[in-house]
């Protein structure tokens, strides 16, 4: 139902003790020994680092696979628990790499500098449909394996940094028979093998990850157990039972009371993080630009945060921050002339939807003597982190004069079908971005053609975007590109393909009894070796 | 409406001026820390609500305690508190350090290990004034290589700072640092000036027609000689104090003198990181005399006890840290509540503070031990910690200065972002930080958006 104007905001959160007392003592379960279990925001699609797609894909990934060079959680050096030692070769233009003795992949078999170039020539393959091969491709040129423990990486240029260009994932070439065209729906994607620190297991209803001794890795806890996370105060009361150790991501209003207890700890988890509402520029009235503009005047973003991550307003050093455009605010590409919205502004909508042709009869609005219903879509795990997000956009869309239904999005179906631009049913899909220190937004808004805009939800197009991105794409120097970008942030606050909401930031809460857990900024378990659980 | 915090159970206003407090009979402790020592701390004296009345209903603590800082200045400016101005100010005069640490790293980093053909010329006067606040020879010979340059402004400020080179390179290096862009005047107790007009200079770069805004460092050292110069106005009789509390946060160059009997009055010590005096002595001995700190200040430093029993072979245990800054935080709570005759709201907040403060104490006795890895964990560790009341823009600045030497900008930039309303004067020091962020992510691994 729609919140009526003097009603104070309610929150789900509202008797979120009372709530916890109850669930958990349903859910409570003791774990024994080095075996740790966590919550995480769902079950990853996908153990194959060819073809993560969601940041759970990602996390899990880490937790199987060695990446060649990594960046220390501490103090951010370049590091490498393969290499024993890399050199610039061929004058810049390639990297020498020396395999540390004994590394073994998860089957026992000898990791080699075949495996190496193995998994340069499966990114290379145009034939691997992968995201983030596509990436390499304009960095990586070939491989040579010049000995079993040396590989002579090529690149496309010289790089100053070489090492930062090879933190991709190591692959084992004997599972694919030496076929360097990889597709994502082999066995491989959900029991995986790899050289890390876990074997990992994925199942129907959770992943399993076996710690697997190596000569590089020795995590001192036996098994990590992947759950996928539900209610949010269950969660916290489960982790207050120790029916499981951690939790990925506490939601905002249920912190303090994480923060309270001497048995939980959180944890910063540095990954940036932005939400928004995609509009389907596509379909009937949102194709006009002013109609999408009126939406984002009805939308009340100040309520929405209230009502859904329990932001009061004015609250002084809120984990929630509005944004205009695609990017955090404390982003340098983000725009700072760009002002956010944060209040609803009904009258200016309905001045332009009226300009837009639209009719309101009856309170609803109409276009072409048709009321208007929007398909409004969420992904499905955010209902974790902003409880009740979805039913309060459509709430508020609905006190705006527009019909709504509401969809909850699985995270299949957001790969499979909106992220592939496949959705076009729906009229609004609520998201959620993250990115570590790249922050390029072009496959979200570039038109959708010859591998460009891969995540552009709904094939939106605008010739101006298209031609700034270019200019990012070409810019010589860090000033051209942070200025194409911040002309791409008003463009896109303007013509509104999407609606920008927040950045939400991002806390994991530990029971104390793990120790060493440092979490890896966007990776997060690159340190994995140094947690320790029970004795 | 007045906001609810340990005020809630508050005396009514109470006039300005500070107050030494007695000490309650001990406490029982499960910590590390002797109950005779816990006693002395200030959450287990102020706990007691005669003792607390100093402190209570005021503008500016209120401030303090919701992690405000400006507000605090001009509110203790008010009152005439020149103790608790003094505080305030100095409390700025570390910050705008951490702001000269932080541009520097980030200067040195984007315009000097990362450097590009296109860059402006002038980004030499920029490493030259870095290079001069963090001690780095090589950077600062950079210094006088700009002073043809046709940039609004800069000329001169590179031929000051090459003319203080030349002399010798005496610290402090006032002379130069306060002709620079945004620089504020004669120090004017309960004021917070910002950076001037930001930014300081356009650079244009070499080859194309962009320019590059940039921000003076200098104008952080300048600022910073201006607030302890504010401090030191406020309250003469409290110098030493304000050196005191100044000195962890100093810059490698500076010079640093003994904190042997300086008197730290609880003005200096209310809802900071610090929770005796002698832990205030500790931490500036620490960066002074090294590790030898710690055994020198074990009978008068909480912290000092603890990291004195947690540490092995010249190694501070980490875990033994975390297993302490718990066991410390209970019995503040603990010892609070005995000495207040009750349980109070405000006594979890209070104990927090110490909690976070001993992690911060034991990452600073790692780091003089060497053992970066555990400091660095140790300091991680903190800043999980440093949250609600414990929440403390000093601490945060200092890991954002830390993240810009390690080029990590992506914590850097959210901690500076969260800091501008409190450190006005951060937007200058930014610039560079923004810079090497972009530098970093366009030289980055190919990356893209995840849900």
């Amino acid at each position: 139902m729609p919140r009526r104007g003097n009603e104070e905001p309610e929150s789900k959160f509202v008797g979120a003790r009372h709530l916890m007392v109850a669930a958990g003592l349903a859910s409570a379960v003791l774990s024994t020994g080095a075996v740790l279990s966590f919550y995480e925001e769902s079950l990853p699609g996908t153990l194959n680092p060819l073809y993560a797609q969601s940041m759970v894909d990602f996390r899990s990934q880490e937790l199987v696979f060695d990446r060649i060079y990594f960046h220390s959680p501490i103090d951010n050096r370049i590091m490498s628990r393969v290499v024993e030692k890399g050199e610039l070769a061929e004058g810049g233009k390639g990297y020498k790499l020396t395999l540390k003795a004994g590394l073994k992949w998860h089957d026992g078999k000898p990791v080699t500098s075949k495996d190496v170039c193995f998994t340069v020539a499966a990114m290379l393959d145009p034939k691997t449909p992968s995201p983030m091969a596509a990436g390499y491709r304009t960095v990586l040129a070939g491989c040579e394996a010049q000995a079993p423990t040396v590989a002579l990486v090529r690149f496309t240029k010289v790089f100053h940094n070489p090492q930062e260009r090879l933190g991709f994932p190591l692959l084992p070439e004997a599972p694919f028979a030496g076929n360097t065209a990889i597709s994502p729906d082999l066995d491989f994607s959900a029991h995986p093998i790899g050289s890390g620190p876990y074997k990992g297991n994925k199942g129907r209803r959770g992943v399993t990850f076996e710690a697997y001794p190596n000569g590089h890795h020795n995590a001192s806890i036996a098994q990590l157990s992947l759950q996928e996370g539900g209610d949010p105060v269950v969660q916290v009361v489960t982790l207050r039972n120790n029916g499981v150790q951690g939790i990925l991501a506490v939601p905002p209003p249920l912190r303090a009371d994480v923060s309270a207890s001497d048995d939980l700890q959180l944890k910063s988890y540095d990954l940036r993080s932005w939400w928004f509402m995609a509009v389907n520029t596509q379909k009937g009235a949102l194709a006009d630009k002013r109609v999408r503009q009126a939406l984002n005047l009805i939308i009340d973003r100040t309520d929405l945060r209230q009502l859904s991550i329990g932001v009061k307003p004015g609250e002084q050093n809120s984990p929630c921050e509005f944004i205009s455009g695609p990017f955090v605010q404390s982003s340098p590409f983000y725009n700072r002339s760009v002002a956010t919205k944060e209040k609803s502004d009904r009258a200016a909508a309905t001045t332009l939807l009226t300009s837009a042709g639209l009719q309101q009869i009856g309170g609803r609005w109409h276009f072409k003597g048709q009321p208007i219903q929007l398909q409004i879509g969420m992904l499905a795990p955010l209902d974790n982190e902003a409880p009740d997000l979805l039913t309060q956009v459509a709430n508020q869309l609905g006190a705006g004069g527009f019909d709504r239904q509401e969809t909850k999005v699985t995270v299949d179906d957001w790969n499979r079908r909106v992220l592939t631009g496949k959705a076009t049913e729906f009229d609004i899909l609520v998201g959620k971005w993250s990115f570590g220190v790249v922050e390029e937004v072009n496959d979200l808004f570039e038109t959708r053609a010859n591998a460009k805009g891969s995540l552009n939800i709904f094939n939106y197009s605008n010739s101006t975007v298209d031609q700034t991105i270019a200019e990012y794409n070409a810019a010589r120097t860090d000033t051209a590109a942070d200025d194409a970008y911040h002309k791409l942030h008003a463009t896109l606050a303007d013509d509104l393909p999407y609606l920008f909401l927040w950045k939400l930031d991002t806390k994991s809460a530990w029971r104390t009894e793990v120790r060493g857990n440092t979490i890896s900024a966007y990776y997060y378990w690159t340190e994995i070796d140094t947690w320790k659980y029970g004795s | 409406m007045r906001p609810s915090l340990f005020l809630v159970s508050l005396l009514a206003a109470c006039s300005g001026g500070s107050a030494d407090v007695a000490t309650p009979a001990p406490a029982e402790s499960q910590s590390a820390v002797p109950p005779e020592l816990l006693a002395t701390t200030w959450q287990v004296r102020l706990a007691v609500d005669s003792v607390r009345a100093p402190f209570e209903g005021r503008d500016g603590w209120i401030g303090y305690f919701q992690g405000a800082r400006v507000a605090p200045l001009a509110a203790f400016a008010a009152e005439a508190d020149g103790a608790a101005l003094a505080r305030a100010h100095a409390e700025y005069a570390a910050l705008y350090r951490q702001a000269a640490l932080m541009a520097a790293h980030a200067t040195v980093q984007v315009y000097g290990a990362d450097a590009q053909p296109t860059d402006p010329k002038e980004t030499a006067h920029l490493l030259g004034v870095s290079g001069a606040l963090l001690g780095d020879e090589a950077a600062r010979g950079k210094l006088g290589t700009s002073a043809a340059s046709k940039v609004a402004g800069l000329a001169p400020r590179d031929l000051a700072w090459k003319a203080w080179v030349d002399a010798g390179a005496v610290w402090p290096p006032d002379a130069p640092a306060n002709g620079s862009p945004g620089a504020p005047t004669a120090p004017a107790p309960g004021q917070a000036p910002n950076a001037g007009t930001v930014p300081h200079y356009a650079l244009p770069e070499q080859g194309v027609d962009t320019k590059v805004e940039a921000g003076d460092p200098g104008t952080m050292w300048a600022l910073a000689r201006w607030h302890e110069a504010a401090a030191l106005a406020a309250a003469p009789d409290h110098a030493g104090a304000v050196r005191v509390w100044i000195d962890p946060w100093r810059l490698p160059p500076e010079p640093r003198e003994s904190a042997a009997g300086v008197a730290i009055p609880d003005t200096f010590l209310f809802m900071s990181a610090m929770s005796t005096p002698g832990d205030a002595l500790f931490l500036a001995d620490l960066e002074k005399d090294g590790s030898a700190a710690v055994a020198a200040h074990v009978s008068d430093s909480p912290y000092a006890a603890v990291i004195a029993r947690c540490t092995k072979e010249a190694r501070v245990d980490v875990d033994c840290i975390l297993d302490e800054g718990a066991a410390l935080g209970q019995a503040i709570e603990t010892a609070m509540e005995k000495a207040a005759g009750r349980q109070d709201g405000f006594h979890r907040p209070f104990a927090d503070f110490a909690r976070v403060g001993l992690l911060r104490a034991a990452d600073r006795a790692a780091w003089k031990l060497d053992d970066r890895e555990g400091g660095g964990r140790l300091r991680i560790n903190a800043l999980d910690r440093t949250t609600g009341s414990a929440r403390d823009p000093l601490f945060l600045l200092s890991v954002a200065a830390w993240d810009a030497g390690n080029r990590n900008s992506v914590r850097a930039e959210e901690l500076v972002h969260g800091l501008l309303t409190e450190v006005p004067g951060l937007e200058a020091a930014r610039l560079p930080l923004d810079a090497l962020h972009i530098r970093l992510s366009r030289n980055a691994a190919p990356g893209r958006p995840m849900h």
